[in-house]
C-alpha cells in the first residue's frame, strides 16, 4: 500500500507558513483551533532611525502607510547613554499599567503582539489601557507584530510551556530589533539605541543576560529616575517578592476551591454564585443574592467573607445550620474596631481581632435570644471569586498609621477608603509624609491568604483633604463618572456654524419632514438657572371645545448622529450628571446649552408631540413631528406659578398655561386612581453663596404646582412615545420599566409599622400601597407620613431601561407610575436613553431610517446595561455630592439643632434622619447625651424600641439632635456627627 | 439488469474455481486491491483518514472526542447516493462499531481520568456519587464514502476507520477526577489513544511473533472475503462477489484471532445452495494467517505519516 500523504515541509523557515494548533473548551466539547499563520518579512520596526523600514512600508487599504513611531531620538539615561527602546513583557503590563501611564517616564515602548494577546486573555481592562497608551502620541508605544514577522516568530517546542514559548519570543524579538537597527544604521554616526528588555521574571531575566541581551527588571529601570519614589510607589505591590511571601506559612484565609471545582459545584446546585455586597452599617457582614434563595444568603465575620471585596462576583457554600444567624443588628465599624492594626506587620496576623470576635459573639447571642420569633437565616461563606470587580479606590491615609521618624523611606501604610464597605488597603509608600493628609487614589493589587487586608499601591493624588476641586474629583472617581474634557474627536462633529447656528430657511434640505410650528405660543418651565432646557409646552382652545396640546423636546439627535465619536462619548457617559455647584454634561456645551436647549425668543429645531385632548383629560389622537419651535419665554417653577395665579394676566401664553395646569390636575388624577405611587425622596437645595459659592445654606426643596404641570405631561409624552416605538420595532423598543416588588421586601417595614403605629401596609399591588401609604399618618406629626414613604421606597426596585425584545409584555410596567408602557424621551439633552428612543420615534414615522445599530438586541442591550449602571452612579453621585455640601453648610453655621426622625434601631445604636438637612445618621449609644460609658444598651426586637438607661428610643420616634460637622482625630477625616440631645 | 451475462459468468466462476485460480486482475488469493491512503487530512478533526480504491471509492473518516460521563463512542455513515437510513449505512455502522468495539472500550477506559483510580471508587460509591465523577472521552466516528461504491464498502470502510483511529489524539485532561473537566490547551500534549510504537500503551504486552503490538494494541478490523468452492479470495471485487458462493466479513485482530463472522451474500453461486461448516473453517483460518501481513502493511501507513 502507498500513501499518498503530502511532503512535509519545515514551514517555519522556508514557505513563510506556519501552523499554530491549539484545544479550547466549550461546555465539555473539544474543539481544536487550527490557525494557519503567513509570516511576512515586510513588518516594519517603526524606528525613525531605519531606513529599510521606511522605505519597505506596505501601504493600508487607502494607500496610506502609518507613520513611524519610535523616536531616533530616544530618551537617554545613565546607564542607556544612546538612548533606549523599551520591550516590556505581559506582566509589566499586567502590575505596572499605572507607572506605564506616568507621563514622565516610559517613552518608546515597542509592545509585542505576544505580549498584548497574552494581556488580552488575562485582563481586558488592562488591554484597553494599553489600547488607549499605543493610541496616545506623545507616550510613542509601538505594537510590532512578532509572531507575524518571518525573523521574529518562534515555534513552540514539544513539551514547552505556552509562557516560555512566549518568554522566548521576546527575547527572539529583542535579538531582532537589535540587530536589524545595527544593520539599519550600519556605515553612519547614529548610535544604535539600546533596546532594553524589562521583565520580573527572574528565569527570564538570566536567559536574556545569557544570549547577551540587554535586560533589567522594572524596580532597578525605575530608579534611575528623578520622581523614582513615586514612580516607584505606583509599581503594584504584587509584583514583590511573590516567592518569599509564598514562602511565609501563616494562612489567615481558607484556600480558594479551584475554578472547576466550583462549576461543578454550581452546577450540582451545592455552591452558589453572585454579587457580593458588604452592609453599608456593618463591614463585617456581607449579603449575597443568588437565585436559588428568596432572600439574600448572609456572610459573616472576616473568615467567611475571605477576602471578597464589595462588588466582586463569588461563589459561596452554605454554613451548616447551627452557625445560621440572624442579620446583624449592631453597627459595626471597621475604623472603631480596627483602629490599633499596626500597617508594617511581617508576622502572623489573626484575621479577627479579639475585639472583632467579642462583637461577633455578642451578635451570635442576641440572635439566639431572638430566635422564638425572628428565625435565624441561612449564613454562607465564600469558596471562591470568579471575578473580581476592583476598582480605584479613593481615601486618605490614615495618619495614626504613619511613622514619623521613618522620614523617606519605605513604609507601609493604611489608606482608608472613602467607601466604607471596603476594607482598608495596606499601601507601601516613600512619600509618606507627602501624601498624609491628600485625597489619594490607589488601586488593590492582590489579598493574600497570608494577609488581613488586601495590598494596593498609589496611583495619584488629588490634593488636599476638604478643598472643593479634591473632593469633587473624588466623588467623580468613586462613581466612576466620566469628567475628562471632551476629546477634539467629539468636538469636531459638532456643527461648523459654532453658537451662530441659526434654523436655516424653509428651502434648506434640513427642513425636509420637518413641519413649522413657530407660530405657536410655547413656553418652557425649568428650575431657576436652568441652562439646558430639554422641553417646551403649550396649549390652545380648539374650535370644537377639545383642546391643543404640544410637548416640544430638543432635537438632539439632528446634531448627534449615530456612530460617531461624538454619539459614542454620550453613549459611554450615558447621562449629565448634576452635582451641587458642577454639571458634568453628557454632550458639549454648544449642544447642551445652546444649540439644542430650547432658548426663550430663538427658533429651535425641535421634536414635537401633539395630542388633542378633551376638556375631561381623556386623549382624543397624537402625532408626533420634527418641527422648528420659538419659545416665547423660559419660566422658572415659581415665575410660572406666580404667573397663572396673577388674575391681571389674561394674554394667550397665560392662558394657554392655564389649561396645561387644569388638564395636568386631572390627569394626575388619573394616574393616581389606576395606582401611581407617590414616593418621596429627601430632596434638600443648597444656597450658595452668590460669589464664592460657598454654601450657606441648605433649604427643603419646595413642590408647586408647576413642577407637576411639567412632570405630567413629560410623562404623557414618554408614554406616548413608549407606544408608537413598542409598536414600530416589537423586538428592539428602548423602554423602561419598573418591576413589582416582591412582597417579602416590605415584610420588614410591615412589621415595624403595624407593632409600633398599629398601621398596616398592603403590598398586593401599586394600588393597594399607595392607599395604605395614603393611610400612614400620625396626626401629631406631619412629617410621618413622608417618613413612611422614604422606607417604602427603599424597598422597591429600581427601575430600569431595557430593549422591548428581552423581556415579555407584562414586564413592561412601571410599577410605580402604573403605567403599562413607558420609556424616556424628554431629556435627551441630558440622558441618552432618550436619544434612542427620539432616533427610534423619528423611524418610526418614517422621517429618517433607523441607523442598523439599533436594530441589534445585543447592541441595545449592551447600551441599556451601560446607562442603567451611569444612571444609578449618577444619582448616587449627585446625593454625595449634597451630603457634602451640607456638611460644608454646616461647618460655616457651626452646629445646628434639628429635629430628626429614628429610622432603624441597632443593639447599640440607632439611625436617624434628619428632614432638614435631608441626611440620616448613625447615633450609637456612647455618643448620646446624658448616656454614661459602660451603661447598658437593651434592644426589644419585638417592639423595636432600644433602651439605654432610663431612656427609650422606638422605632419612628421624634428627637431632637444636634448636628454638626466633626472632624474626627483619629482619621482626620470630616464627617456629620449626630448627637441625640435631651 | 444482471451484472455479467450468463458467460461471462461461467468464466469467472470456472477460472476462480481452476487449479490454480485464477482472477481477473491477476491478484493472489489473498492480495488486496492497491489501497492508497492518507492520515491526518482534516485539521479539526483529532484523527482522520482517507483511503481510496483504484476504481474510485473513497472513503474519509474524522473523529471528534467530547467529555463524558461515559466513555463510549458512536459510528455514523454517509453513503453518497444513500439516504442516510438506508439499510446498508446503517449495517455497515453496525459492523463496524462492533469490530472495534472491544479494543477501543478498552483504550477509553484508561484514557481521561477514568484510570486514576477514581473509576473504581466511582463502582462501589454505586449510585450514591452526587457530586463528581470521573471524566472520560465520547468519540464520534463519522464516515463518509465519498462516491458510490463499486463494490461493497464493508472493508474500505473498516479500514479506513481502523486508520482514523490510530491517528486519533486526545487531549491531556489536567483536573482531578471529581472535578469538571478542564484539558490542557498544548495540542503538543495530547495523547494518542493507540500506542505509536510498540508497548508504548502501558499494558503488559503479550509480544506476537516479534511484531511487538499486543491485540489490544490496535483496532481490530473487518475484512470482507469470498469462498468459491474452496478457493477463500480475499477483498473481492463485485464480478467477483456475484460468481462466489458466500460473501463474508469477517473482523480479525493483529494476533489472527477471529471476532466476528457475518455472512452477507450465500449461495447465490453454490451449486447447491448454502455454505457449508467447511467452507466457514476455512475462512477463519485463512483470515486468521493473512492478519499478520494485514497488520503490517497498516502498520507502515501509520509509520509513514508521522
Amino acid at each position: 500500500m502507498t500513501s499518498l500523504k503530502r511532503a512535509i515541509v519545515d514551514t517555519s523557515t522556508d514557505s513563510g507558513l506556519a501552523n499554530k494548533v491549539f484545544l479550547r473548551s466549550s461546555r465539555g466539547k473539544c474543539v481544536k483551533v487550527v490557525r494557519e499563520i503567513y509570516l511576512r518579512q515586510d513588518i516594519p520596526c517603526s524606528s525613525h532611525l531605519c531606513v529599510p523600514c521606511t522605505a519597505d512600508a506596505v501601504p493600508d487599504a487607502n494607500g496610506r502607510v502609518k507613520p513611524f513611531i519610535l523616536s531616533a531620538t530616544p530618551p537617554k539615561t545613565s546607564a542607556y547613554p544612546n538612548g533606549h527602546y523599551l520591550v516590556p513583557d505581559t506582566n509589566i503590563f499586567l502590575y505596572c499599567m499605572d507607572v506605564m501611564e506616568h507621563k514622565s517616564a516610559f517613552h518608546d515602548v515597542v509592545v509585542l503582539q505576544t505580549v498584548l494577546d497574552e494581556l488580552r486573555n488575562r485582563s481586558l481592562p488592562l488591554y484597553n489601557r494599553l489600547r488607549g497608551l499605543t493610541n496616545s502620541e506623545d507616550k510613542r508605544f509601538y505594537v510590532f507584530h512578532n509572531d507575524f514577522r518571518k525573523e521574529t516568530y518562534v515555534k513552540r517546542y514539544p513539551g514547552e510551556s505556552i509562557n516560555d514559548r512566549n518568554d522566548r519570543a521576546i527575547r527572539a524579538a529583542c535579538r531582532w530589533y537589535t540587530s536589524h537597527l545595527q544593520e539599519a544604521v550600519a556605515g553612519s554616526k547614529t548610535k544604535v539605541p539600546m533596546i532594553v528588555m524589562l521583565s520580573d521574571d527572574k528565569a527570564n531575566l538570566n536567559l536574556a543576560r545569557n544570549d547577551g541581551i540587554e535586560c533589567t527588571n522594572i524596580r532597578d529601570y525605575v530608579k534611575g529616575f528623578d520622581n523614582a519614589d513615586e514612580l516607584l510607589d505606583m509599581i503594584s505591590a504584587s509584583l514583590e517578592d511573590q516567592e518569599a511571601r509564598a514562602g511565609r506559612g501563616d494562612m489567615l484565609y481558607p484556600e480558594y476551591y479551584s475554578m472547576s471545582k466550583m462549576q461543578t459545584g454550581i452546577r450540582s446546585g451545592t455552591m452558589h454564585q453572585g454579587t457580593f455586597n458588604v452592609s453599608p452599617y456593618n463591614f463585617l457582614e456581607g449579603t449575597i443574592h443568588v437565585p436559588a434563595f428568596d432572600r439574600p444568603l448572609i456572610v459573616l465575620g472576616r473568615e467567611n467573607i475571605n477576602r471578597a471585596v464589595t462588588g466582586d462576583l463569588v461563589v459561596v457554600e452554605l454554613l451548616p445550620k447551627d452557625q445560621w444567624k440572624q442579620p446583624s443588628s449592631k453597627i459595626v465599624e471597621e475604623e472603631a474596631l480596627g483602629k490599633n492594626d499596626n500597617a508594617e506587620t511581617e508576622g502572623p496576623e489573626v484575621i479577627e481581632t479579639e475585639q472583632e470576635r467579642r462583637a461577633l459573639i455578642d451578635e451570635a447571642k442576641r440572635s439566639q435570644q431572638g430566635s422564638a420569633e425572628g428565625r435565624p437565616q441561612p449564613t454562607a461563606k465564600v469558596v471562591g471569586i470568579i471575578k473580581r470587580n476592583w476598582r480605584y479606590y479613593v481615601g486618605h491615609i490614615d495618619p495614626s498609621s504613619v511613622a514619623k521618624s521613618k522620614g523617606r523611606g519605605q513604609q507601609t501604610v493604611f489608606l482608608l477608603p472613602m467607601d466604607k464597605r471596603i476594607p482598608k488597603i495596606r499601601i507601601r509608600t516613600r512619600q509618606a509624609s507627602e501624601i498624609t493628609g491628600k485625597r489619594i487614589v490607589v488601586s488593590i493589587d492582590t489579598w493574600d491568604r497570608t494577609s488581613r487586608y488586601p495590598v494596593g499601591h498609589y496611583v495619584r493624588s488629588l490634593g488636599e483633604l476638604e478643598t472643593k476641586g479634591a473632593e469633587t474629583e473624588a466623588l467623580l472617581l468613586e462613581y466612576d463618572v466620566q469628567y475628562r474634557p471632551f476629546p477634539k474627536a467629539v468636538l469636531d462633529c459638532l456643527p461648523r456654524e459654532g453658537h451662530d447656528w441659526v434654523v436655516p430657511p424653509m428651502d434648506d434640505p434640513r427642513w425636509k419632514g420637518r413641519v413649522d410650528y413657530r407660530d405657536k405660543l410655547i413656553c418652557s418651565i425649568d428650575p431657576p438657572g436652568c441652562q439646558d432646557i430639554d422641553d417646551a409646552l403649550h396649549a390652545t382652545l380648539l374650535p370644537n371645545g377639545n383642546y391643543e396640546v404640544g410637548v416640544h423636546i430638543a432635537d438632539v439627535t439632528h446634531f448627534v448622529k449615530p456612530n460617531t465619536p461624538m454619539d459614542d462619548e454620550a453613549t459611554a457617559r450615558g447621562t449629565t450628571v448634576y452635582l451641587v455647584d458642577k454639571r458634568i454634561d453628557m454632550l458639549p456645551m454648544l449642544l447642551g446649552t445652546d444649540l439644542c436647549s430650547l432658548k426663550p425668543y430663538v427658533e429651535r429645531f425641535a421634536f414635537s408631540t401633539i395630542w388633542e385632548i378633551t376638556p375631561d383629560a381623556d386623549i382624543i389622537s397624537v402625532k408626533f413631528n420634527k418641527s422648528a419651535i420659538k419659545s416665547r419665554e423660559a419660566f422658572s417653577y415659581e415665575q410660572a406659578q406666580l404667573r397663572i395665579d396673577d388674575k391681571s394676566q389674561q394674554d394667550e401664553l397665560t392662558q394657554g398655561m392655564r389649561i396645561l395646569l387644569q388638564l395636568s390636575k386631572k390627569l394626575k388624577q388619573k394616574r393616581m386612581d389606576a395606582g401611581a405611587l407617590n414616593l418621596a425622596s429627601p430632596e434638600v437645595r443648597i444656597e450658595a453663596d452668590s460669589e464664592t459659592s460657598d454654601p450657606i445654606d441648605v433649604k427643603t426643596k419646595q413642590l408647586l404646582e408647576t413642577n407637576s404641570l411639567v412632570e405630567e405631561f413629560m410623562l404623557l409624552a414618554n408614554i406616548s412615545v413608549a407606544t408608537k416605538i413598542y409598536d414600530a420595532f416589537p423586538q428592539t423598543a428602548m423602554l423602561r420599566r419598573h418591576g413589582a416588588p416582591p412582597a417579602t421586601n416590605f415584610e420588614d417595614l410591615q412589621k415595624q409599622l403595624q407593632v409600633r403605629k398599629g398601621l398596616s401596609l398592603r403590598v398586593d399591588s401599586s394600588k393597594a400601597l399607595a392607599d395604605s401609604l395614603d393611610e400612614c399618618v400620625d396626626s401629631k406629626e406631619p412629617f410621618f407620613n413622608t417618613l413612611v414613604r422614604i422606607l417604602a421606597t427603599r424597598c422597591m426596585l429600581s427601575a430600569e431601561y431595557f430593549c422591548s425584545g428581552t423581556q415579555a409584555y407584562p414586564e413592561f410596567r412601571h410599577y410605580g407610575l402604573a403605567s403599562e408602557i413607558y420609556t424616556h424621551f424628554t431629556s435627551p439633552i441630558r440622558r441618552y436613553a432618550d436619544v434612542v428612543a427620539h432616533r427610534q420615534l423619528a423611524a418610526a414615522i418614517d422621517y429618517e431610517p433607523l441607523h442598523p445599530m439599533f436594530h441589534s438586541k445585543s447592541k441595545l442591550e449592551a447600551i441599556c446595561k451601560n446607562i442603567n449602571v451611569r444612571h444609578r452612579n449618577a444619582q448616587f453621585a449627585g446625593r454625595a455630592s449634597v451630603e457634602y455640601y451640607v456638611g460644608q453648610a454646616l461647618k460655616a453655621r457651626g452646629m445646628a439643632q434639628e429635629e430628626a426622625f429614628v429610622m432603624k434601631v441597632f443593639s447599640n445604636g440607632i439611625v436617624v434622619f434628619v428632614p432638614r438637612f435631608g441626611i440620616e445618621g448613625v447615633v450609637k449609644v456612647g455618643e448620646m447625651m446624658g448616656v454614661q460609658n459602660g451603661e447598658k444598651a437593651e434592644l426589644d426586637e419585638e417592639k423595636f424600641v432600644l433602651s439605654v438607661g432610663e431612656r427609650r428610643l422606638g422605632l419612628f420616634e421624634k428627637v431632637k439632635v444636634e448636628v454638626k460637622d466633626e472632624l474626627e482625630e483619629a482619621s482626620g477625616k470630616r464627617k456629620i456627627a449626630i448627637k441625640l440631645l435631651d | 439488469m444482471p451484472l455479467l451475462s450468463p458467460p461471462e459468468y461461467s468464466y469467472l466462476r470456472t477460472s476462480l474455481l481452476s487449479e490454480p485460480p485464477i482472477r481477473p486482475d491477476l491478484r493472489s488469493l489473498t492480495a488486496f486491491r492497491p489501497l492508497a491512503a492518507e492520515l491526518t487530512l482534516l485539521p479539526t478533526t483529532h484523527g482522520s483518514s482517507r483511503l481510496f480504491l483504484p476504481d474510485g471509492s473513497e472513503c474519509i473518516v474524522g473523529i471528534k472526542p467530547e467529555l463524558s460521563a461515559h466513555p463510549s463512542f458512536e459510528v455514523s455513515i454517509e453513503i453518497a447516493g444513500l439516504r442516510d437510513d438506508d439499510p446498508m449505512a446503517v449495517l455497515l455502522a453496525g459492523m463496524v462499531a462492533d469490530t472495534i468495539r472491544a479494543q477501543v472500550h478498552e483504550r477509553l477506559r484508561t484514557s481521561g481520568n477514568w484510570s486514576s483510580g477514581a473509576a473504581e471508587g466511582m463502582e462501589t460509591a454505586g449510585g450514591a456519587q452526587t457530586r463528581g465523577r470521573p471524566w472520560g472521552w465520547k468519540l464520534y466516528i463519522d464516515v463518509v464514502v465519498v462516491s458510490p461504491p463499486a463494490s461493497h464498502p464493508g472493508g474500505l470502510v473498516s479500514l479506513a476507520v481502523h486508520l482514523a483511529l490510530r491517528d486519533l489524539r486526545l487531549p491531556k485532561l489536567v483536573s482531578a477526577p471529581e472535578e469538571d473537566p478542564v484539558f490542557d490547551d498544548d495540542y503538543e500534549a495530547c495523547e494518542w489513544l493507540f500506542p505509536r510504537e510498540a508497548g508504548a500503551g502501558g499494558i503488559p504486552a503479550v509480544r506476537e511473533g516479534g511484531k511487538g503490538m499486543n491485540k489490544a494494541d490496535t483496532p481490530a478490523v473487518t475484512v470482507l472475503v469470498a469462498a468459491v468452492g474452496d478457493n477463500v479470495l480475499f477483498d473481492p471485487t463485485r464480478e467477483e462477489m456475484v460468481v462466489a458462493d458466500c460473501v463474508a466479513a469477517v473482523s480479525v485482530t493483529r494476533d489472527g484471532s477471529v471476532g466476528g463472522l457475518r455472512m452477507l451474500e450465500t449461495g447465490s453461486g453454490g451449486e447447491n445452495g448454502g455454505v457449508g461448516r467447511k467452507v466457514v473453517n476455512r475462512i477463519v483460518k485463512e483470515v486468521g494467517v493473512a492478519a499478520g501481513g494485514l497488520f503490517e502493511s497498516l502498520d507502515q501507513i501509520v509509520r509513514t505519516s508521522i
